[in-house]
Parts: C-alpha cells; structure tokens; sequence
C-alpha cells in the first residue's frame, strides 16, 4: 500500500482546481441542469461575504438511488437466514427430541415454504418487469415491493411473537426500556460528526429484537438440543455449545448490519456508522434475550435486569455487534470485493470470538463467585463481567477512537480541500471549529447563551451541511454513487443558511 | 491489505481490524484444537446399564426410597444402577459424574465397586438446590485418570 490519496481527488486538485471546475465522474453521467454557485474572486483567506439567498437548485431525478444490486443482496441474506432456519427445523423435526422444537420446526418449515413460493412467484414478475424494459425506478419498485411481500408473513409473525413474549415478560420488557434507551442514546452520541437518524437506529434495534433473536433461537437452539443428545458431556461440550451460541448469534445480528449498510448506505458513514448501527442491533437482540429470562418471581426479574441491562448492557451484544459493525464500515470504503470480504469477515471473526471466550468461561463456571448474596451481585459479578467481557468492549472502545480519528482527518482533509475553492461554502477559519465537536456545540451554546434561539438552530444546519458536504465529497473520492448535483445543492443550502437574516449576527459564521 | 487506491486515513484502522481479525481467527483455531482434543473418544457400552433416580435431600444427606422419572424445583436427583452388576465389570473402578445441560461437573464420585451404587445413589449436588434445567448423569469405568468405556448415559429435566 502506498497510502497515497488517488490523484483524481485530494487538495492538491482542489486548490488548483479552475472556477467552475468539471464535476466528477459520477455527476457528469446523468445531465446537470442544477444551478451552480458561482465562485467569487475572493481569496480562500479573506472573510467571505454573506452569499444572497437564491432559489434552490433544481435538483433532477437519482438515477443511483435505485441501487438494485444491493438491494438484491439484502433480500438474498434475509433469503439465506430463512433457509437456514428452515434447515434447522428440519433437523429438529427429524430428531424429535423434544415436543416443543418438533412442533416450532414445523410450523417454521411450513411459512418458509410459503415464502419460498412466493419468492419464485416475485421472481417472476421481477423477470417479466425487466423484459419489458421499465426504467430503473420502475425496476427497482417492483424488487422493493415484491421483496416487502414475500417478507411481509414473517415479519408479521415475528413481530406478534415478540410482543407475546413481552407480554408474558411485561415486568423485565417494562424495566428494559429506559436503559434501552440510553443505550441506543449512548451509541449515538458516539457519531459526533453526523448523527445517523432516530428511525434507521431503530430499524437496527427491530432486526436485532424481532430477527437476529428469532434466528438464533431456532438456529442456535437446535444446535444445543443435538449437542446435548450427542457429545458426552466435559470440555468438548461446553467448547461445542459455546460455539453454537456464538455463531448463530453473530452471524443473525452481522447480517442485519450487512442488510442495514446495503439498504441505508447513504446515511451509514464508514466505520464509526458501522460500529452505531452494529451497536443498536446488538441492543435489540439483548432486549429480546434478556425477555427469555426475565419471567418468574419479581427477584427473578430484577436479577436479570441488573445482570443483563445494567452492568452487562453496552459490553455484551451491543459490543459484539458493533464490532462486527467496525468491519463491515471498513468495508465499505472500498471498492474492490477481496478487501470488503477481508474486512467484513474480520469484523465477524473478532465478533466470534469474543462471543466464544467469554462462552467457554460462562459455562465452564470459570469466574469468581461469592457465598455473600450482596457481594456477589455488586461486586462480584460486575468483576467477572468487567474482567471476562471488558476486554471485547475495550477493543470496541479502541475501535470507535480509531474510526473518530480516521473520520476527523478525513473530514478535515476534505472541508479544507472546499475551503481552498472558490465556492464560499467553507472557509479555512471554519476548518478548525468543524471538525471539533466540542467546538461546535460551544458555537451553539454562545447563541443559545444569548436567547437567540433563531442563531442557534441556524449554526447548528450551517454546520450539518458543512459536514453533510465534507462526507459526500469523501463518498465521491471513495467511488460511491452520488445523486447528481449534491455538492452543489449543499453549497446552495449553506449560501442560503449564511445569508438568513439574525437577530445577532454571529461574526463566525 | 494495503494498495495504492487505500486513502492515507484509512492505514490505520486497516491495519487495526486486520490484525484483531488474524488474533480473533487464531483464537477461533485454538477453539477448535480444543474441541478436537477434548473430543470424547471412549467407547459406549453396547446397552446402557439402567439407571433409577431417587430425590437427595442434602439438609439429611439422605435419599428417598422410592424412584422417581420426574423433578421439580427444589428437589435434587440422585443416580444408583437399578440391577445389581455381575461379572468382570464388578471389579472395575467406576466414576459416577453428574453434569449441567451444557456439560459442566456438578459432582463426581469414584468407586472402587460398581455395586456400591446399587446401594449409595451419587446426588447431583451435595451441597445445595440446584436451578430448573436438564442435567446429565455419566458412569464410566476408569483407569488412572482416564475413562475407558461409558456404562450409562441419561439426561434428567428438573422442571419449574
């Protein structure tokens, strides 16, 4: 690796770029009837003045919106996890080691089949659509669409079964909500430069709850079910159900994250995106597996909590997740496919493992335990998890600042390339304050310090756009489809933004 | 692995997931020597010896006289042969074991005669109520340290 930046991007480009420079690739495919800002003969150094308010841009439609590749992919992985889950309930049908799994594995088998029908029967359609030849949205609705339908049943039904199973574990699903809700708070927070929206956490959230969990269910308990029956119990069994724990689980939560990047990637940004949404969907498995053991006696369930939503919360499946999170947000940086895999199966290989240890010492009752019931529970066990687990959550801790530092550089190497044009959307003053959360938010207090409630929401939509336009010039040099004229609706916004009329003036702004 | 399209911020963090991969997979590599290592390799008994379940009360040390198939909360499993054992196997040292669902020793006994189990049912736990859960009762002949042949094999549910 040569580490060098490609030459069709960089500063050095942007500095020599002339006034009205030829847009990139991706925008010049489609035509751009999109109302340029003009560069002013100011120098980069100089104040700028206030750009005046102008119409927006007329933005025309976005051929690289309808991304049919991937959403075909998100559709093949949620494909292959019913498969898998179908080849589980066959085993346990046949087997028929216990009543339960046998009549779970065969209503299982009979919705996958269904499904299955339904998929041959959405194929079709999806193939007479293309023949005749319908325009790229046109195409792309009707996979969208025949997808939703074909996942519609089971999505339902997993929906319903999660709301029974909170329903038999209302008192634990009750307690779980609020330290769900700081967790999912706490992960964002840790995006500081552009905060994915409420609802795509929330979709993570749901695969985690609804899909990953059911997943490893069936997947996993199978597994267990033949283990028991079969391997002779000691150190084997316990490495062997250890395993069928940690693969099924990873492998459940990762494939959300994967679905998520590929249907979402214009609001997942790198790594530090990857570890969040990750994050969010462990959040959701570990409220749904902490439901399975929050029933029984009130004690019971307050046990649980704190063991499973207080001290174990953010260092158990949100850790792993959003480690696995890190891998597919490496990825995603890259075009070519050995590398995404490379990094993807890193992210799930860590993910694994981590899972596996702290398994093996779980079952093997291979940790601190103390006779003194008060000692034990705020002491004891939060060491164990602290010594056992704390190292994976180290490692994702490591990770997020790793991702930060990337994203800051990469960041402030791209809004100093803008500040060095002509177009008056950065200055170089702005550079420093923009790439400095703390800096920003400080920005923001002034004018709210001041009562000025207008200034601060108007600072806080200067400086998302600032850094709206600093990612899509990252996404741009890193090869990722653009919607035509981004950059410049974005310069268009922040020309208007600085040029909104306030009660007082921001020098800085 | 690094190439020259690779943008100079994204060095580290590839370097960073790339060596925790090759970390996480030699873990995962040990995992499995482990598991194959570790792989129970003694032979099973052609026809299990029958096993009886009686309740161990550990207040009393005692067990009840009559079997039982089913538990609940509360009540510990103890695990005796049912028939008396004749033959060679009379003589061979045997170690009775007793494990969780996932194959963790609860307890464990080793006798000098089979027969001593017709009379003394080996307890899941001596010490204290167990939780709700399948466990697993192993008896096997041993020599030195090492089990020979498994002579019966049973899970037991303790229901809620």
């Amino acid at each position: 690796m040569t580490g060098q930046a490609p030459p069709t991007s960089g500063p050095g480009r942007e500095e020599s770029e002339p006034a009205g420079a030829s847009p990139p690739a991706a925008e010049t495919a489609e035509p751009q009837p999109v109302e340029v800002p003009q560069p002013r003969p100011a120098p980069p150094s100089a104040p700028r003045p206030v750009v005046p308010a102008r119409p927006g841009p007329t933005v025309p439609a976005d051929p690289t919106a309808y991304r049919i590749d991937r959403l075909a992919a998100a559709l093949t992985i949620g494909e292959a996890l019913l498969v898998l889950i179908a080849m589980a309930s066959l085993v346990g049908v046949i087997r028929n080691d216990s009543p339960e799994v046998r009549v779970l594995g065969i209503v299982n088998i009979v919705v996958i089949g269904i499904m299955m029908l339904a998929a041959v029967v959405a194929a079709v359609v999806i193939v007479a659509v293309s023949v005749r030849g319908g325009s790229p949205r046109a195409r792309f609705v009707t996979w969208a669409v025949s997808g939703a339908l074909v996942f519609a049943v089971p999505g339902v039904l997993l929906l319903l079964l999660t709301l029974l199973q909170a329903g038999i574990a209302w008192r634990g699903a009750l307690l779980s909500i609020p330290t769900t809700i700081f967790a999912l708070w706490t992960f964002r927070r840790m995006q500081r430069n552009r905060k994915p929206p409420w609802w795509l956490l929330l979709v993570a959230f749901a695969w985690g709850l609804l899909v990953a969990a059911y997943f490893a269910q069936i997947v996993e308990g199978v597994l267990h079910v033949v283990i028991t029956a079969e391997v002779l119990p000691g150190i084997a069994a316990i490495i062997g159900h250890s395993a069928a724990a940690a693969f099924p689980e990873e492998l459940g939560k990762g494939a959300g994250v994967i679905v998520i990047v590929l249907l979402f990637w214009r609001r997942i940004d790198g790594m530090l995106g990857g570890i969040v949404v990750g994050a969010c969907v462990g959040i959701g498995f570990q409220f749904a597996e902490s439901m399975t053991y929050m029933i029984g006696s009130f004690d019971t369930v307050l046990y649980q909590h704190w063991y499973r939503q207080v001290t174990g919360l953010l260092i158990s499946h949100a850790t792993y997740t959003g480690i696995i999170g890190a891998g597919v947000g490496l990825a995603m940086q890259f075009v070519d496919w050995p590398r995404r895999v490379l990094f993807t199966g890193a992210g799930f290989a860590v993910a694994i493992a981590a899972h596996l240890v702290w398994d093996v010492f779980a079952f093997g009752h291979l940790y601190w335990e103390s006779d003194d019931s008060t000692l034990q529970l705020f002491v004891v066990q939060p060491l164990n998890l602290l010594v056992l687990k704390g190292p994976a959550f180290a490692v994702l801790l490591f990770l997020v600042v790793v991702a930060l530092r990337q994203e800051t550089r990469l960041l402030h190497r791209h809004l100093q390339a803008e500040a060095g044009t002509t177009f008056g959307a950065v200055t170089p003053a702005e550079v420093p304050v923009l790439v400095n959360a703390p800096l920003r938010f400080r920005m923001r207090l002034r004018a709210l310090w001041r009562g000025d409630h207008q200034a601060y929401a108007r600072v806080k939509r200067l400086h998302a756009a600032q850094l709206d336009l600093a990612f899509v010039r990252w996404r741009r040099e890193r090869g990722d489809p653009q919607p035509p004229g981004a950059e410049e609706s974005l310069r268009h916004r922040i020309g208007r933004l600085r040029s909104e009329p306030a009660a007082h003036q921001d020098e800085r702004l | 692995m690094p190439d020259g399209s690779e943008p100079a911020e994204a060095r580290l963090p590839v370097r960073v997931v790339t060596i925790l991969g090759l970390f996480s997979v030699a873990v995962l590599l040990v995992a499995g020597a482990a598991l194959v290592v570790t792989w129970p390799t003694a032979p099973h008994r052609s026809s299990y010896l029958p096993i009886r379940l009686h309740a161990y009360d550990p207040a009393t040390a005692r067990v009840e006289v009559a079997p039982q198939v089913t538990f609940r909360q509360g009540q510990i499993p103890a695990a005796a042969i049912a028939e008396p054992v004749t033959g060679s196997l009379m003589s061979e040292r045997v170690r009775a074991t007793w494990y969780d669902k996932v194959g963790y020793q609860t307890n464990s006994v080793d006798l000098a005669e089979i027969n001593t189990l017709r009379t003394s049912p080996v307890p899941l736990s001596t010490t204290s109520a167990v939780p709700a859960g399948t466990y697993q009762f192993v008896l096997a002949t041993i020599r030195g340290d090492r089990v020979e042949e498994v002579l019966a094999w049973v899970h037991v549910e303790i229901e809620r």
